[in-house]
């Protein structure tokens, strides 16, 4: 049983489930870090699937599905950049009228374009193809884990290193990071915060539409209203649990997709389909409380040491 | 001034938004020109539904009802959706009952509304589908035997699964079910499904998922990637929308899946074998043409089930390639006589 639980697939099905979470939280971060709560993310993750079917139906080719959805990304990240940031307008409520806005719309154009409702798929909607490194077809680890996906799942990992490089290593990430934490300051060095406010958004809404391609055209080849199914939620759910940190959050999604695929596994050898729903978020409860104690734990050692040195 | 323009903003927002979500299926009124049988002219049917049309199966299924049911008795009718937005429940059964003085109710969700509001309007006749409810006159409740036609799907997925002459089958006895939710109807699908499989040849093995979900097929395709991982030949999905998941699993990974609710092949014919039927767009047309023609029995559960042609397997268009052979199908209609006459008892779930 337990080699029935644990395998290789377990981690292949882990892999899967999170790389929408990934890109997706990726962006939520950006704007985390600018001091931007992003709820938003549903939204635009359901429009990045639509719109990447409809390039990929109309030019015949995935990465034109992928381009539309990144430009649509970017309207909408410029969209609520506008709104959060020069309007002052409530950044909650901005998300969830975004979050509505493109479930209205995808139903609306999936029928005046599509004519149909509910559900478009199609042999002319051109999936991403999957990258197949014969070195690794022999090695049954690496084959299994590693090789045989699209291209996103491969970009989703470079862009964690990548995002982490920059927030922490470049100039243009502390200022980032500095628009989120202390703009004041910012202001005086002699960079504007609303400039990388704006960045971090459409980057956000960039990287929201990618796990919307992924989702549509790399891992399923449909588009179905709601499809992201809460999936932005949980990126974001990842980003505070990662503390926007690049790593974490990409540890937290891998967790959310790990505990996602052992569920399914837990059912098919006999475990109600009501507690196996649970575990998802029984594992995040224990996660975040285990985290917390060490922040605490943290807290109270530093502040002995502070005492400490006052002595 | 900033501040108006963003209020006018989210506002030009949220109404576009309403104004999309309001987009009705079919505002146009009935044309009564091509009908004998006048006998439900000018009559409105207000159709509504838990979740939305474009499931290809449940929903789409009580729509071709009221469809037909305007170009045979030139009912007018509108579609009311709820798109799984429990808040909505009440006012939409509200609307329809302002509008019609027939109302279909689709939806287990319904169970409270639907007596709640049927009180209020003692002279709309309701029409209240997946449920049962006895005792209100102005109420009749359509219940389906989901499990007699799972029976079929499944003695026909147990006759497949050994069939190695169909490429990406071996001889494996394992066969999988992913269902939506949990719930007692979905149950009963998945007790038919297993009886059935087992009338066949009792070792057979039948996994069951079910992915907690009616609307996302990227978990859909999770669960059935982990069934047919297992070697699972042939899945039965009873899980709507995320159903469509399984589909595309069924197709990357060259096994085969068998629909649910509507005739489902056409989205997919060569991985996709059959569908289990549930005919609740006949259901809601045929009572439809019984309360007008007064022979309903007021305040009864009206059950469909094999017998009824309620519910029962459909297997695509000609042109499709066949993987149900004509012995397999005659063998299903055997089953379905036996069933019929009462020789096979199928478990229920409800």
């Amino acid at each position: 049983m337990f080699k029935e639980l644990f395998n290789l697939t377990l981690l292949q099905h882990t892999i899967r489930t999170a790389t929408p979470l990934i890109l997706a939280a990726l962006g939520g971060l950006l704007t985390q870090q600018a001091g931007i709560l992003n709820i938003g993310m549903e939204g635009m993750i359901l429009l990045g699937a639509f719109f990447a079917v409809v390039g990929s139906y109309f030019f015949g080719s995935s990465l034109a599905g992928v381009a539309l959805a990144a430009i649509i990304g970017m309207v909408i990240g410029l969209i609520f950049a506008l709104f959060v940031i020069d309007l002052k307008s409530d950044e909650f409520v901005i998300g969830i009228a975004i979050n509505m806005f493109a479930g209205g719309l995808t139903v609306f154009l999936l029928r005046s374009i599509f004519g149909v409702k509910g559900a478009f798929s199609s042999p002319d909607i051109v999936p991403l193809p999957k990258l197949n490194f014969p070195f690794m077809d022999n090695i049954e680890f690496l084959n299994i884990i590693f090789n045989n996906h699209t291209i996103f799942i491969y970009i989703s990992w470079i862009l964690v290193i990548f995002i982490y490089m920059y927030l922490y290593k470049t100039p243009q990430g502390i200022w980032l990071r500095g628009a989120g934490e202390y703009p004041d300051a910012l202001e005086t060095a002699g960079i504007s915060p609303r400039k990388m406010k704006y960045t971090s958004s459409i980057a956000c809404g960039v990287l929201c539409g990618l796990a919307g391609a992924h989702l549509s055209l790399g891992y399923l080849t449909l588009f179905t209203e709601n499809m992201s199914a809460n999936r932005g939620f949980i990126a974001l759910a990842a980003i505070i649990f990662g503390k926007a940190n690049p790593i974490g959050t990409f540890l937290a999604t891998l967790l959310f997709g790990f505990f996602d695929a052992l569920g399914v596994r837990l059912q098919v050898v006999g475990v109600p389909a009501q507690f196996t729903q649970m575990v998802p978020y029984l594992a995040t409860i224990f996660a975040l409380v285990i985290v917390t104690k060490r922040q605490m734990n943290k807290g109270k050692k530093n502040k002995e040491e502070a005492i400490n040195l006052g002595e | 001034m900033k501040k108006k323009l963003t209020i006018f903003l989210v506002l030009m927002l949220t109404v576009s938004l309403a104004l999309s979500g309001c987009k009705k299926a079919n505002d146009v009124p009935g044309a009564s020109n091509n009908s004998g049988d006048t006998a439900g002219e000018g009559v409105k049917v207000g159709l509504v539904l838990a979740g939305g049309l474009g499931d290809r199966s449940f929903y789409d299924s009580s729509h071709e009802g009221v469809e037909k049911a305007k170009k045979d008795f030139g009912i007018e009718y509108k579609v009311y959706e709820c798109r799984n937005d429990s808040s909505l429940l009440n006012d939409q059964v509200v609307q329809a009952s302002q509008y019609g003085s027939i109302v279909a109710v689709v939806g287990f969700e319904f169970f409270d509304v639907v007596q709640d509001v049927a009180k209020e309007f003692p002279d709309v006749n309701y029409i209240y589908v997946d449920n049962e409810i006895e005792g209100m006159d102005n109420l009749i409740t359509v219940s389906y035997a989901e499990n007699e036609g799972a029976f079929l799907a499944g003695a026909l997925a147990a006759m497949l699964t050994t069939e190695t002459s169909i490429e990406g089958i071996d001889d494996s006895k394992l066969i999988g079910m992913v269902g939506g939710m949990d719930i007692p109807v979905i149950r009963n699908y998945q007790i038919g499904f297993e009886a059935g499989a087992k009338y066949i040849d009792s070792e057979i093995e039948i996994q069951t998922t079910f992915a907690e979900d009616f609307e996302d097929p990227a978990k859909g395709k999770e669960h059935a990637t982990v069934l047919y991982g297992r070697g699972a030949d042939i899945i039965f999905q009873a899980a709507g929308k995320t159903g469509e998941g399984v589909f595309e699993a069924a197709a990357e990974h060259g096994k085969y899946a068998i629909g649910v609710d509507s005739d489902q092949r056409y989205i997919n014919p060569n991985n996709i074998v059959a569908s289990m039927i549930k005919e609740v767009g006949k259901s809601i047309y045929e009572t439809i043409e019984k309360i007008q023609k007064d022979e309903v029995e007021k305040g009864k559960v009206v059950y469909y089930g094999l017998a009824q042609d309620g519910v029962g397997m459909a297997y695509g268009t000609d042109d499709m390639m066949q993987f149900a052979t004509e012995d397999m199908k005659n063998t299903l209609e055997d089953i379905k006589a036996k069933i019929i006459s009462g020789e096979i008892t199928v478990p229920t779930g409800k």
